[in-house]
C-alpha cells in the first residue's frame, strides 16, 4: 500500500531507527534509496544498516513500510 | 543461599559450570553479581584495571574501592551480597586456558578480537563465549558456540576494527542503567545455556528508542 499516488512517483513512508538517538518517519517520493537517505542523513560510519532486519547494498531502492534500522558499532565495557 | 524462588527457572547443579568474566568494568561487574547471585558457583574474573573516581557513578564499585584493583574489591561486595566466594586473577585474558562459559566485557575491538583469537575461537574447553558490548544507551550481545563453524563465522563477521566502531564522546560512554540491563540479559543468557534452551546470537537492545531485537 502507497500514498498519494500519482501516475509518476509515489509517496513511500519509511520509519528510520537510529539506535541511541532517534526514531522518525521520513516520507519520500519514489524512487527513493537507501544511499539517498544515508546522504540525507550525514550517516557517514560508525553504524551497521539494516533495513527489515537484513543488510542490503546502499543502492537498494526502499519500499513503503520498511524499517531502517541504524546500528552503533559500539565496543566499550570497561 | 536459598534459591527457593528459582528452583523451577533454573537447576542448582546446572549452575555448577564454571563462568569466566572477562573485565570487571561496567559491563562485568554488575554481570558477576547477578551471576553469583543467580548461584553460579565456580566463577572467575579476570582484569588488572583499579578503580577510578569516574568508576562510581557506571559500575559496582564503592568511593571507598578507588585506587583498589577492580577484581579484589568485586570479591569483596560479591561476597558481603551472597556469602560467596569467587576466583580473581588481576590480569589480562591472552591465551589462557579457559572453561565452561566465558563472558567478554572488555572495552575495546582490539581486545575481542585478541581474545577471541588465543583463547576462544575452536577451544573445546568453551562451551559458550558471550561478549557484550555498550555504548552510552546502546548493548549488544553475542553467544556462540566456539566449536561450531558456522558461530565462528557469524561472529567473525561481527568483529568491526577500533576504527571503524562509533567513536562515542567521553562524556556519553557508559550510564548505569545500561549495565544492569547488560547484566540481567548476561545472566539470562548464561541460564539458557547451563539448561540447555535456545539461545539467540544476537541481542541488541536500546534505551533510547526502547528498541529490543534477538536473531
Amino acid at each position: 500500500m502507497t500514498l498519494g499516488t500519482t501516475q509518476e512517483q509515489e509517496t513511500i513512508v519509511v520509519k528510520v531507527i537510529t539506535l541511541g538517538k532517534s526514531t522518525q518517519e521520513v516520507r519520500r517520493d519514489s524512487p527513493f534509496s537507501l544511499d539517498s537517505l544515508l546522504k540525507e542523513l550525514g550517516v557517514n560510519g560508525g553504524l551497521e544498516i539494516r533495513v527489515n532486519g537484513q543488510a542490503v547494498e546502499r543502492a537498494r531502492p526502499l519500499a513503503h513500510g520498511d524499517t531502517v534500522l541504524m546500528v552503533p558499532k559500539i565496543k566499550g565495557g570497561r | 543461599m536459598d534459591f527457593s524462588r528459582q528452583t523451577d527457572l533454573v537447576e542448582a547443579e546446572a549452575l555448577e559450570t564454571p563462568v569466566t568474566m572477562i573485565g570487571c568494568g561496567g559491563i562485568g561487574s554488575f554481570s558477576a553479581l547477578a551471576l553469583a547471585k543467580m548461584g553460579c558457583v565456580h566463577l572467575t574474573v579476570y582484569d588488572d584495571d583499579r578503580v577510578e573516581e569516574h568508576n562510581i557513578p557506571n559500575q559496582l564499585y564503592r568511593p571507598s574501592d578507588v585506587g583498589q584493583l577492580k577484581v579484589t574489591c568485586l570479591a569483596d561486595i560479591i561476597k558481603s551480597f551472597t556469602g560467596a566466594g569467587i576466583d580473581v586473577r588481576p590480569e589480562r585474558v591472552q591465551a589462557q586456558r579457559l572453561r565452561g562459559i566465558v563472558v567478554s566485557g572488555v572495552d575495546s575491538m582490539e581486545a575481542r578480537q585478541r581474545i577471541w583469537e588465543r583463547a576462544i575461537k575452536y577451544r573445546a574447553g568453551v562451551a559458550a563465549y558471550i561478549d557484550a558490548r555498550m555504548g552510552a544507551e546502546v548493548a549488544r550481545i553475542y553467544t556462540v558456540r566456539p566449536v561450531d563453524p558456522d558461530h565462528v563465522r557469524l561472529y567473525e563477521r561481527t568483529l568491526y576494527s577500533d576504527d571503524d566502531a562509533l567513536h562515542v564522546p567521553c562524556t556519553a560512554q557508559a550510564i548505569v542503567y545500561n549495565g544492569f540491563g547488560i547484566a540481567g540479559l548476561v545472566a539470562g543468557q548464561v541460564k539458557r545455556i547451563v539448561m540447555g534452551e535456545a539461545c539467540p546470537f544476537e541481542i541488541i537492545f536500546d534505551q533510547r528508542t526502547l528498541t529490543f531485537l534477538t536473531a
